[in-house]
């Protein structure tokens, strides 16, 4: 089939006419560099803006001060809010105690959800999934339920370090139960993607429905501070959570990424997938048990925050196009941007110390731009 | 001892969803082999071919793919040893054909490892082999179905796997391409020992002229598996596929085509004329239609199969004594077409063009008794044309000259039918 042929001569042709055919995007390589500088200076930014502004030069000086690399002893700009002065000490309090974890945290989240939403959009090769999928964001708020209105049952008043240690660890459990009854029930013989998409969507509303069920057992009163946990949010942001999360997302999320080149032939289908040598029902199993370790973790420190796992991987895929094997590194650097950005909005845009849940700033920015996503598809190659 | 059989089965049944879907196949691929896999829809070529490459698990019986029980092996050793094709593929991701491609070294590669030179080569010699090394950077999804066909036949070839097993392979190809697929598989099992290809296939010429077997699949079941020459006959062709055909053996390669239409529906008879029409090469496209319109019972031949005539006159219900495609005229079918002369009325020599394929059609009509109408029509001056050094238009001008009447148009050929016919009737 390689003797040259007339048909060859015009495609000969357009091998030189670069403007010809869709172009492909950028090398991946130059996409993660490029999304990565971007994240330094947004998470850099990030820190500049919030209740208290820290001047620049100070947050450079406390920063080196801390690694050891700066031996002076005080901050080079004075800081004064409502015309009082705050001491160099208490701005380190602010930064190291308050602003890092919550910028840190974010950051983690949004790249913990933007990998498992990437994993499940390849896994059920369908372009609506997200970390939620499976039913996980219901487990997690089932969870914190059980906690806020126990508590209230109990007349517990609970302390604020154990709440802060309660709520997450329940809310993972939940969130990690739901993912397990779905494992579970990807070991049938008549699970396949659409089988366990559509068990996650019961599972979701039966715990729905449970956790209103709990929630109805109690005065109203309760479902409050609930419903603010469920927007999410990363006030309540600690170095512990900061650390756990780190970690999980270093070792879960890196096993992850290594799973690109699987992800790309799942992507032709479990016939060829197999026929290539791949195990698809373990394989689905072990990218599901991934995908729900970082979504239940990243659910249990920040509630329940939509839209940056749907569409970061999206978004990466508009850059550089589908390749699983660096659209999963791309997209975790996306969703940690796109959350410390919205972390940044839901702290500044209402004004005076007042925060909004970042959840209600995904859910804004988010929702729009999936529709814009989708009709720009739409209209562009026909690829449907 | 000796090198073990790319391919061994024994035994295989096959259910899915509770229904019996083969049943009792054995088959074995030698060394350098290609087996074509035919029978109609349904018959279970491609459950065979899955179970084949341990895709699909057989309720009985044994695969053995290069020596070694295929459930034997782990995916990946599998997937070294078989290449698949399936039938068709619906990516849910618009990735690049190179990357497409690429996929095919997974079970070399491994899910972590990383490409080295071989499966570059591997990658870059399929792009090359399939002519799609211009096409490597568009999306999968925005090619057309026979594009993407050769995407995967790509695919397939990057694996490098001595054994290729392909679910009709082309059938979204244009003629072209299907001779390059099938005669890339040709060169392929050739190249190297220990490679075979199994490929099911619906064109049964095709099958014939490139596999050294055939697998006929009949419900489940092998109803031959023997050489084209020995197994392609009208009666297994009728056994497997329910319909009849007319097969033939021209130097060595089996033919087979549709008989002529079986049950042309009964004409109410206007009072018209049985008219034969010598035509071919689309001089009869203004007559048979004509003739039709009219109400004579009309004929044709002889034509080849695939002549524009012929397909018009299968589409007319015109009964047509019909050959092979681009050949001679053999003797059963100048049988046929001296049958349909004798039992017509009146026989008219369309402004077609003589060559040697079929000037037979004059010496039959020469040979004729005389006790029927002939007419010559001719066409615009240049149209008919003699190939045959003169034979032709001298078998013409005996015709003539036998009282054979030169008519300058349809119409006015129509009008002498018609006149004639109304003469005939009371």
């Amino acid at each position: 089939m390689g003797r040259p042929s007339e048909r060859s001569v015009p495609s000969v042709a357009r091998l030189e006419d670069p403007g010809l055919g869709p172009r492909r995007g950028r090398g991946p390589t130059r996409t993660l560099l490029v999304v990565g500088v971007a994240l330094l200076v947004g998470t850099l930014a990030s820190l500049a803006v919030g209740p208290v502004a820290i001047p620049p030069e100070n947050l450079a000086y406390l920063l080196l001060h801390r690694i050891g690399l700066l031996a002076v002893q005080d901050c080079p700009t004075r800081l004064v809010v409502d015309g009082t002065s705050v001491p160099c000490s208490i701005q380190a309090e602010i930064l190291f105690d308050s602003l890092l974890p919550i910028v840190l945290l974010s950051l983690l989240v949004g790249a913990a959800l933007a990998l498992s939403g990437a994993a499940m959009q390849g896994l059920f090769r369908n372009p609506l999934a997200d970390p939620y999928l499976l039913g996980i964001s219901s487990g997690s708020a089932l969870g914190a339920a059980l906690v806020f209105v126990n508590a209230s049952f109990l007349g517990i008043t609970l302390e604020a370090g154990q709440q802060d240690i309660l709520v997450p660890l329940l809310a993972f459990l939940g969130a990690f139960a739901a993912g397990l009854v779905v494992l579970v029930a990807s070991h049938s013989r008549w699970a396949n993607a659409e089988t366990l998409i559509l068990t996650g969507v019961a599972l979701a509303a039966i715990l729905g429905d449970l956790m209103v069920l709990v929630i109805s057992l109690r005065p109203l009163a309760v479902a409050l501070p609930l419903t603010f946990w469920l927007l999410g949010g990363f006030e309540s942001a600690t170095w512990d959570q900061v650390g756990v999360l780190a970690a999980v997302v270093v070792v879960a999320g890196g096993i992850l990424i290594l799973h690109g080149r699987v992800l790309n032939v799942l992507q032709m289908g479990e016939e060829t997938a197999a026929g290539l040598g791949i195990s698809v029902p373990s394989m689905r199993r072990r990218l599901i048990l991934l995908s729900v370790i970082l979504t239940a973790t990243a659910v249990a420190f920040s509630g329940v925050i939509g839209f940056v796992g749907l569409v970061s991987p999206h978004i990466v895929r508009r850059i550089q196009g589908p390749n699983y094997q660096s659209l999963l590194p791309a997209s975790a650097l996306v969703g940690a941007l796109l959350l410390v950005v919205a972390n940044d909005v839901a702290t500044s845009v209402l004004g005076g110390g007042a925060i909004l849940p970042v959840g209600v700033v995904t859910g804004v920015m988010g929702g729009p731009f999936i529709l814009y996503l989708l009709y720009r598809r739409r209209s562009s190659a026909g690829s449907a | 001892m000796t090198a073990a059989l790319p391919l061994e089965a024994q035994g295989i049944s096959v259910d899915l969803g509770g229904r019996t879907v083969l049943t009792g196949v054995d088959l074995t691929l030698s060394d350098g082999e290609l087996l074509a896999v035919v029978g109609p829809n349904g018959s279970g070529k491609t459950t065979l071919l899955r179970t084949l490459l341990g895709l699909q698990k057989p309720r009985t019986g044994r695969v053995q793919l290069l020596g070694r029980p295929v459930d034997e092996l782990s995916p990946s050793a599998r997937a070294r040893r078989a290449a698949w094709m399936p039938q068709e593929e619906r990516p849910s991701e618009n990735l690049s054909v190179a990357d497409y491609v690429a996929l095919a070294r997974f079970p070399h590669i491994g899910a972590f490892g990383l490409e080295d030179e071989s499966d570059r080569q591997a990658i870059e010699g399929a792009l090359v082999a399939c002519e799609l090394v211009t096409f490597r950077n568009r999306g999968v999804l925005d090619l057309s179905g026979g594009e993407r066909q050769r995407v995967l036949f790509a695919r397939a070839l990057a694996q490098a796997a001595p054994v290729l097993v392909l679910d009709e392979p082309t059938s979204h190809l244009d003629m072209a391409r299907q001779f390059e697929v099938l005669g890339y598989l040709d060169r392929f099992r050739r190249e190297a020992p220990g490679r075979a290809v199994i490929v099911a296939m619906h064109d049964l010429n095709l099958a014939s002229r490139y596999a050294n077997r055939l697998l006929w699949l009949a419900r489940g079941e092998i109803a031959a598996l023997d050489t084209p020459q020995a197994s392609v006959t009208p009666e297994r062709i009728f056994q497997v596929f329910g319909v009849e055909t007319v097969v033939q053996t021209r130097d060595g390669q089996v033919v087979v085509f549709p008989p002529r239409s079986p049950e042309a529906p009964p004409r109410p008879r206007v009072a018209g004329l049985r008219v034969h029409v010598v035509c071919g090469g689309g001089s009869g496209e203004e007559l048979l239609p004509a003739l039709v319109a009219a109400g004579h019972a009309v004929s044709a031949g002889a034509l080849n199969l695939l002549d524009s005539d012929q397909a018009l006159a299968r589409e007319l219900h015109v009964s047509a004594a019909v050959e092979a495609p681009f050949s001679a005229l053999s003797d059963p079918v100048r049988a046929e077409n001296r049958r349909l002369m004798q039992s017509a009325d009146a026989i008219v020599v369309a402004p077609l063009c003589i060559g040697a394929a079929n000037l037979a059609n004059l010496e039959d009509l020469l040979e004729l008794d005389g006790t029927r109408w002939v007419f010559v029509l001719d066409g615009p001056s240049s149209v008919r044309r003699d190939f045959t050094g003169g034979r032709g238009d001298r078998a013409l001008e005996e015709l003539e000259r036998r009282g054979a009447t030169r008519v300058k148009s349809t119409p006015v050929l129509m009008k002498l039918l018609n006149d004639s016919s109304r003469r005939r009737s009371p």
